[in-house]
């Protein structure tokens, strides 16, 4: 397989979208764009992490703080509560033993851990 | 009619047998298509047969006896044809109920605010794609203790798998599979084997996003190990998957993709078999049918 990296796809507004919303969740605190921009990791331009910024926030998904240039932003918690209720009804069903549920990963028995271990090793190496 | 009406059956129990190696060699995109397409012609090949089956048992109603020389099926295979529609048919209706059911929950999920990525607040790590009613529609499903076991690029890569999941409307071919294993409880590995590719097809998709497939191999890696942290993450025992992690990890750290074009034809070729052994099948039957109203 080619490297991708030099010719890596645009990425589209909805993954843009989900990568800065779940920096967020994913840290401790508000953050500033900058620091937003930092905890994406990636070459995004701080014009692209601004603009989705505003968005996210126009959507009520993320809370804005302080003054404007120097503002802080955090996600907005409420919703995530409701919704931890509505997975866990979802969850608590057995749904996720139907194959209707997409799910990223499967837990780990103690021989897949080895074997995933010794999969990723052989390749890094 | 002596061999036909018993192939579609047959071809059931080869998809079932070949169909693991054959999985891990076929295109995702394309093999999870096909395989759909296989169980459900498989599944409603057997059932039409069965039916078929069944119905020939017409020949012990006194009215018939013409039928007795005509029909060249034993009465216990008939018998056994009646008894795998009934199971069948049960079983697809539990099916049904429990998809309509799961399709209600998820869809209050799908009616919360926001944008595309649903972000829960757990602390357990889990994450999974929840179909809309539309293409392009649904939603990303992450808790919060997903995103903190993951870093940015992997948390990328976690994104960009779900939405392929969603763009590429995979909940239908899982759906379908779904629904043939309950009509033929042989096509069960078909439909484990319909999932695994989808996890593969959304893999490459976030291979394409994110660049590396050494990153996606991580991300996996990383997100399955700490759900396997979290004791209370699944009540299900691991090892319960048939199809795991580490062969997706393996797929995607593969220095030449595996995927082989003819394993499709194979497919194609035993679900054609199916449809015209069903056919073959039914005009016998046609045959027999006429010549009992000519009587």
């Amino acid at each position: 397989m080619a490297r991708r990296d030099a010719a890596r796809p645009r990425r589209s507004a909805g993954q843009l979208e989900g990568e800065i919303l779940s920096a967020l969740w994913a840290a401790d605190g508000p953050m500033t764009a900058i620091e937003v921009q930092a905890a994406v990791g990636d070459d995004l331009a701080y014009n692209t992490v601004h603009t989705i910024l505003t968005r996210l926030h126009c959507k009520g998904q993320v809370h804005r703080l302080g003054p404007a240039g120097r503002s802080t932003y955090k996600p907005a918690k409420g919703a995530a509560e409701v919704a931890a209720e509505q997975m866990r009804a979802v969850l608590d069903t057995g749904a996720d033993r139907g194959e209707i549920l997409m799910r990223f990963v499967s837990t780990l028995g103690a021989a897949e851990e080895a074997a995933l271990r010794a999969a990723l090793d052989a390749e890094g190496s | 009619m002596t061999v036909s009406v018993y192939l579609p059956l047959l071809v059931s129990v080869v998809l079932a047998v070949s169909v693991r190696p054959l999985a891990k060699a076929l295109p995702p995109r394309l093999g999870l298509w096909v395989l759909t397409a296989a169980a459900v012609i498989a599944g409603v090949g057997t059932v039409w047969t069965s039916l078929l089956l069944g119905s020939l048992l017409v020949d012990d109603i006194p009215a018939f006896d013409a039928a007795e020389r005509l029909v060249p099926v034993d009465d216990m295979m008939s018998l056994g044809a009646a008894a795998f529609l009934g199971t069948g048919a049960v079983r697809s209706c539990l099916a049904v109920r429990r998809l309509l059911h799961t399709r209600r929950r998820l869809r209050r999920l799908n009616a919360m605010p926001g944008g595309e990525l649903l972000v829960v607040a757990d602390p357990r790590p889990d994450a999974f794609a929840v179909p809309g009613s539309r293409a392009g529609g649904g939603r990303v499903v992450v808790t919060q203790g997903m995103l903190r076991a993951l870093d940015a690029g992997q948390r990328r890569a976690l994104i960009a798998h779900e939405r392929t999941h969603l763009r590429a409307r995979h909940s239908i071919a899982l759906s379908l599979a779904e629904l043939a294993a309950a009509m033929n409880p042989l096509l069960v590995p078909v439909r484990r084997a319909v999932g695994f590719l989808s996890e593969r097809d959304a893999d490459e998709g976030a291979v394409a996003v994110a660049g590396s497939r050494r990153l996606v191999a991580e991300a996996l890696a990383a997100a399955a190990r700490a759900r396997s942290a979290s004791a209370a993450a699944s009540p299900l025992a691991p090892g319960f998957h048939q199809f795991g992690v580490v062969d997706r990890v393996s797929a995607l750290l593969a220095p030449e993709p595996v995927t082989r074009l003819r394993h499709v034809w194979i497919v194609g070729a035993m679900t054609l078999l199916a449809v015209g052994a069903a056919f073959d099948a039914t005009r016998d039957f046609a045959w027999i049918v006429q010549i009992l109203l000519r009587h």
